[in-house]
C-alpha cells in the first residue's frame, strides 16, 4: 500500500500563517488587524504578481519591498539586556499591503499605492507595565512607505532601514517607550528552499526567509528611564498572498512556532502542528541552524516538543495556553526548556494567540545552555 | 542422479507431507512442514468484472477527501494509461483510486495496484510489483498534514478515520530501503486494532503488536496466482485465496457485513488475476544458448521450481529454511512468533474458508516471466539473476542510481551499483535510504547457492533460457 503523500510543505505552509501577521504585542483587543485587513481585500490578485514557483533569494534586494506583490511583512522580534541585567523583550513589526499593483496609473499625489500598518512593544521582564503602540497609513505624501536601495521602511516616524555597511537600524516610539536599535547581521539568511520545509516546487502562497541573529545593539526608555541596552533579534520577511486566511494553521490543523537562539550559537526555527480538534499526533519540526550557518531538519521521529506543567489562562477570555515547553532532540544531546519572558503577552488578531518572548534553559552535550526566543501559539481559543 | 535415489528423495518428500497434515491435525498448533503443498478449493469468478473492478474500486474503504488531495498533490494527471478506468479515476494516477464513501464524501486511496503493478520500458505492466516505491519515509507526517486541506465537518472526519488508521500502524510501515515493500508487517499490525469476530476497530491494540522494524519483502508479480496453491513466502496462506488477497481492506473495513460486500467483488478480482500472463522478454535471445539453458535447468532446477513450455509443471514445493538457506527471519518470525495472528485470522471473517499456517520454509516460486522481476529472493537482497546463480557475485551493500535504472541484459535485472560500505557513509537520509544493506536484520543475501556448483559458460545458458519463462 503506497499512501498518499500530500507534500510536506504544509509544514511550510503552516509556518507562513505567522509571518503573515503583524506582530503589535499583547492584548488590547482594538489591534490593528491587518491580516483580516488584507483578507478584506479579497483574493482576487488585481494585477499583482502570484506566487508561483521557485524564488532566487538574492540580498540585499530581497530585504527591500517586493511592490508586485500584494502582500509583505517585516517582521522582528529580539530580546534585550541592560547594565544592571535587566531584561527586556522587543518587537517592532511593519506591514505593507499594496492596493494598486505597479504600473496602475493614478494621477493625485494623494493617490496611495499601499496601506502600511506597524506595531511596536517593549516587553519588560517581571511586573513592569507592558509598552506598546501601533500605527496605520498610507503611502501617499511620504507618510508611510517602503524602498529598496538602500531599503527603507516606515510609518509616520517609526522606522527600518539598512544602511550602506548593510546595519539595519529601527526607530519606534510610543505608549510611553522608545527603543533605538543598530542591528549587525550574525548570521546569513535562511531563505525558505535552505529551510527545507517545502516539497519542491509547491510553496504556501508566499516567499520567505528569515535573519536567524542579529546582534543589537541602542537605548531604550521606558517608565523606569533610559537605558543602554544590547542583544540579539530574529526577523521574519514575507511577501506574497497575505489574504491567503491562514490564521494559525490551516484546515484542520493548528500550528504552534518557535525561533529560538542559544547562547552556543546555535539556532532552532520549530513548528509543531496538531488537530484542532485535538487527537491524533501531533507533528513536530525543527530547523537547526549550526553555529557555522549549516542547517539541518530535524523530523518527528529526531525529536520531541511537547507542552508541561499545565496552562496559563487568558483574562481576556478564559482560554487556556500551554507556555511551558520542552524540547528534546536525542542526536543532539539536547535538551530544552521553553518558558514565557512573562505569560501575559496574548494576541488577539481575529482569533486569540498567545505570540511572545520565551526564555530557554537546557543542556546540550552536558553543557549548561541559555537562551530566548519567540513562541507563537494559536488555535487553542474555544471559538476557533 | 541414480533414479532409486530420485525415488528415495521423492518418498521422503511424501513422507514429509503425510507427517505434516499428521502433525498439524495431532498438535492442533496450525503449524505446515516443508514438502509439496497441496491444492485447495478456489472459487470461480467473473474476470472482466474483476478488472474492471480492480481499476475501479479499493478494498482501502476511508481516504483522504478528494478536494484536499486536489489541493495537497496539485492533481497530476496520470502517467500512463489503464483502460477502463471510469468518471474520476480515469484523471487519477493508476495507484489511487477515487469512490463515494457513506457520508456522501468522495475520497481518494491506495489500490492494489499502487503496489502491483509498475512500469516496464514505458508501459505499466498489471501485475509486475513495484520494486521502486520508497517506504522509508514517515506516514504520520503526510497524513496529519494533509488536514491542512481538510474543510468542513464531513471531510474531517473522514479525514480522521483515514489518518487516525495510518497513523496507528505507521511505525510499521517504514522501512529501511527503497524497494522493499512492508506489506506483511502492516497487515498483522491491523488485525491486532481489530476484534476478529466483529472486525470492530480497536485504538488500542488488542494483542501483542508485531516487532519492529518491519521485515522487508519483494512484491511478488501476479501473473503466477493461478499457479500457487498458497500465498506468501512461506506458504502459509491455505484455503481460499480471495480473503488473503483482500488483506489491505483490514484498514478500514470495521464491519464483517462490509468485509462480506468486498468479498462479493474480489473472488472476480481473483478470477481476473489468475487469467494474466508474465510479460515477454523484450531483447534478443540466443536460442541455441537457451536449449543448452533449458537442459541444465531440467536437471538443477526443476525439482524445485517446475518445468515450463507446453507441457509446464509447477510442483508447489515449500523447501525447509535450513536448506534453501536464505534469510531465514521472515519465515522464523511467522513460525515462531506469530501463533496469535494465525489464531486471529482463523477466527475471523477472513478465515472462513482459509487457514495460515505458517512453516520454517520458503515456496520455490513459478519462474514465469522472472526475468522482469528483479531484484531476486523474498527480500529482494540480490540485484540480478546473474547474481542468483553465483553466491560470489552477491553485493554485500548496493543500490539502484534511481527508480528507473536501466535494464542489463547481461546481469538479466536493472542496473545496479555495489558498494563498499553500508549506510553509514552517507550523511543525508536522503542517500542512506538507497542503500541495500544485507547485514541488516531481514535483508540477508545469503543461501540458494545451488548455481554455485555451475560454471562460468553452465551459467551463461542458464541466465539465457531464465529469459525465455
Amino acid at each position: 500500500m503506497r499512501w498518499i503523500a500530500p507534500p510536506l510543505a504544509l509544514a511550510g505552509l503552516a509556518a507562513a500563517a505567522w509571518l503573515l501577521w503583524p506582530r503589535t504585542a499583547a492584548p488590547p483587543v482594538e489591534q490593528i488587524d491587518a491580516a483580516s485587513l488584507a483578507q478584506a481585500f479579497g483574493t482576487d490578485t488585481h494585477g499583482f504578481a502570484k506566487v508561483t514557483g521557485h524564488w532566487d533569494y538574492s540580498f540585499p534586494r530581497d530585504t527591500g519591498p517586493h511592490p508586485a506583490y500584494r502582500g509583505e511583512l517585516w517582521d522582528l522580534i529580539g530580546q534585550l539586556t541592560d547594565s544592571q541585567q535587566r531584561r527586556y523583550g522587543f518587537r517592532l513589526g511593519f506591514v505593507r499591503i499594496g492596493l494598486t499593483a505597479p504600473g496602475t496609473r493614478r494621477e493625485s499625489e494623494l493617490a496611495a499605492t499601499a496601506v502600511m500598518t506597524a506595531g511596536f512593544a517593549l516587553i519588560p521582564c517581571g511586573n513592569a507595565e507592558l509598552i506598546q503602540d501601533q500605527r496605520a497609513s498610507r503611502t501617499a505624501l511620504g507618510l508611510a512607505g517602503a524602498e529598496g536601495d538602500p531599503m527603507r521602511v516606515w510609518v509616520e516616524d517609526w522606522r527600518l532601514e539598512q544602511d550602506a555597511d548593510g546595519a539595519l537600524h529601527i526607530i519606534a516610539r510610543g505608549g510611553g517607550g522608545a527603543l533605538e536599535l543598530t542591528l549587525q547581521r550574525a548570521k546569513a539568511p535562511v531563505t525558505a528552499d535552505q529551510a527545507g520545509l517545502f516539497a519542491a516546487g509547491k510553496g504556501p502562497g508566499f516567499y520567505f526567509y528569515f535573519e536567524p541573529r542579529l546582534s543589537a545593539q541602542g537605548r531604550l526608555v521606558t517608565a523606569a528611564g533610559a537605558a543602554e541596552v544590547q542583544g540579539s533579534a530574529w526577523l521574519d520577511r514575507a511577501w506574497g498572498d497575505v489574504g491567503a486566511g491562514l490564521a494559525g494553521g490551516a484546515g484542520q490543523l493548528a500550528m504552534n512556532r518557535f525561533a529560538l537562539q542559544l547562547d552556543d550559537g546555535s539556532e532552532l526555527m520549530c513548528i509543531h502542528l496538531r488537530r484542532r480538534a485535538g487527537g491524533g499526533t501531533p507533528i513536530p519540526a525543527c530547523l537547526l541552524i549550526g553555529a557555522d550557518g549549516k542547517t539541518r531538519l530535524l523530523q518527528r521521529r529526531e525529536l520531541t516538543l511537547a507542552p508541561v506543567d499545565g496552562s496559563w489562562a487568558s483574562p481576556l477570555d478564559g482560554t487556556r495556553y500551554p507556555l511551558r515547553w520542552s524540547l528534546a532532540a536525542p542526536a543532539l544531546d539536547l535538551v530544552l526548556d521553553i518558558a514565557p519572558l512573562r505569560e501575559a503577552q496574548e494576541l488577539r488578531l481575529g482569533t486569540p494567540l498567545w505570540s511572545g518572548i520565551v526564555s530557554l534553559q537546557g543542556t546540550r552535550g552536558g553543557r549548561t545552555l541559555t537562551g530566548s526566543g519567540r513562541m507563537d501559539l494559536s488555535g487553542y481559543g474555544t471559538g476557533t | 542422479m541414480p533414479s532409486s535415489l530420485i525415488t528415495a528423495h521423492r518418498l521422503a518428500a511424501l513422507l514429509a507431507a503425510v507427517v505434516a497434515v499428521a502433525g498439524c491435525d495431532n498438535n492442533g498448533r496450525g503449524k505446515a512442514e516443508p514438502g509439496p503443498i497441496p491444492a485447495t478449493h478456489q472459487r470461480s469468478g467473473d474476470s472482466a468484472a474483476g478488472y474492471d473492478t480492480l481499476v475501479n474500486r479499493s478494498v482501502v474503504t476511508c481516504g483522504l477527501p478528494y478536494r484536499a488531495y486536489v489541493a495537497s498533490t496539485g492533481n497530476p494527471a496520470p502517467e500512463y494509461s489503464l483502460p477502463g478506468r471510469r468518471g474520476l479515476n480515469a484523471e487519477l494516477p493508476y495507484g489511487v483510486t477515487a469512490f463515494d464513501a457513506p457520508s456522501g464524501v468522495e475520497l481518494v486511496t491506495s489500490n492494489c495496484l499502487a503496489c502491483h503493478a509498475a512500469p516496464l520500458n514505458g508501459e505499466l505492466v498489471i501485475g509486475l510489483g513495484n520494486e521502486f516505491l520508497d517506504f522509508t519515509g514517515d506516514p504520520v507526517m503526510a497524513v496529519e498534514a494533509a488536514g491542512a486541506y481538510v474543510e468542513g465537518d464531513a471531510e474531517a472526519a473522514e479525514w480522521q478515520r483515514w489518518a487516525d488508521r495510518i497513523s496507528a500502524i505507521a511505525p510499521w510501515s517504514m522501512t529501511d530501503t527503497i524497494g522493499v515493500n512492508p506489506a506483511q508487517a502492516l497487515t498483522l499490525a491491523l488485525m491486532a486494532h481489530r476484534d476478529p469476530k466483529t472486525l470492530a476497530w480497536s485504538d488500542e491494540p488488542l494483542m501483542r503488536l508485531p516487532p519492529r522494524p518491519p521485515l522487508p519483502v519483494s512484491v511478488p508479480p501476479w501473473w503466477n496466482v493461478g499457479k500457487k496453491h498458497a500465498m506468501f513466502y512461506n506458504g502459509e496462506g491455505r484455503g481460499d485465496h480471495v480473503r488473503y488477497m483482500m488483506l489491505a481492506s483490514t484498514t478500514c473495513t470495521d464491519s464483517v457485513a462490509e468485509a462480506r460486500e468486498i468479498d462479493a467483488w474480489f473472488k472476480d478480482v481473483r478470477a481476473y488475476l489468475a487469467t494474466l500472463k508474465a510479460p515477454a522478454y523484450p531483447y534478443p535471445i540466443d536460442t541455441e544458448l537457451a536449449a543448452a539453458g533449458e537442459e541444465l535447468f531440467r536437471s538443477e532446477c526443476r525439482r524445485c521450481h517446475g518445468t515450463y513450455g507446453a507441457k509446464s509443471y509447477y510442483p508447489n514445493k515449500l523447501v525447509a529454511v535450513d536448506k534453501v538457506g536464505t534469510d531465514p527471519k521472515l519465515a522464523e518470525q511467522a513460525y515462531y512468533d506469530s501463533d496469535r495472528f494465525v489464531r486471529w485470522f482463523n477466527a475471523s471473517f477472513y478465515g472462513e474458508h482459509s487457514q495460515a499456517r505458517p512453516a520454517l520454509g520458503y515456496v520455490a516460486p513459478p519462474l514465469n516471466g522472472v526475468w522482469a522481476t528483479a531484484p531476486y529472493l523474498h527480500n529482494g537482497s540480490v540485484p540480478t539473476l546473474a547474481a542468483m546463480l553465483d553466491t560470489g557475485a552477491r553485493p554485500t551493500y548496493w543500490r539502484f542510481d534511481g527508480a528507473e535504472p536501466a535494464y542489463d541484459q547481461a546481469q538479466v535485472g536493472w542496473s545496479y551499483r555495489s558498494l563498499k560500505q553500508g549506510r553509514e557513509q552517507f550523511a543525508s537520509l536522503d542517500e542512506q535510504k538507497w542503500v541495500y544493506d544485507t547485514t541488516r536484520r531481514g535483508y540477508g543475501n545469503g543461501g540458494h547457492d545451488f548455481g554455485d556448483v555451475l560454471n562460468a559458460d553452465e551459467r551463461l545458458a542458464l541466465l539465457e533460457y531464465l529469459k525465455t519463462l
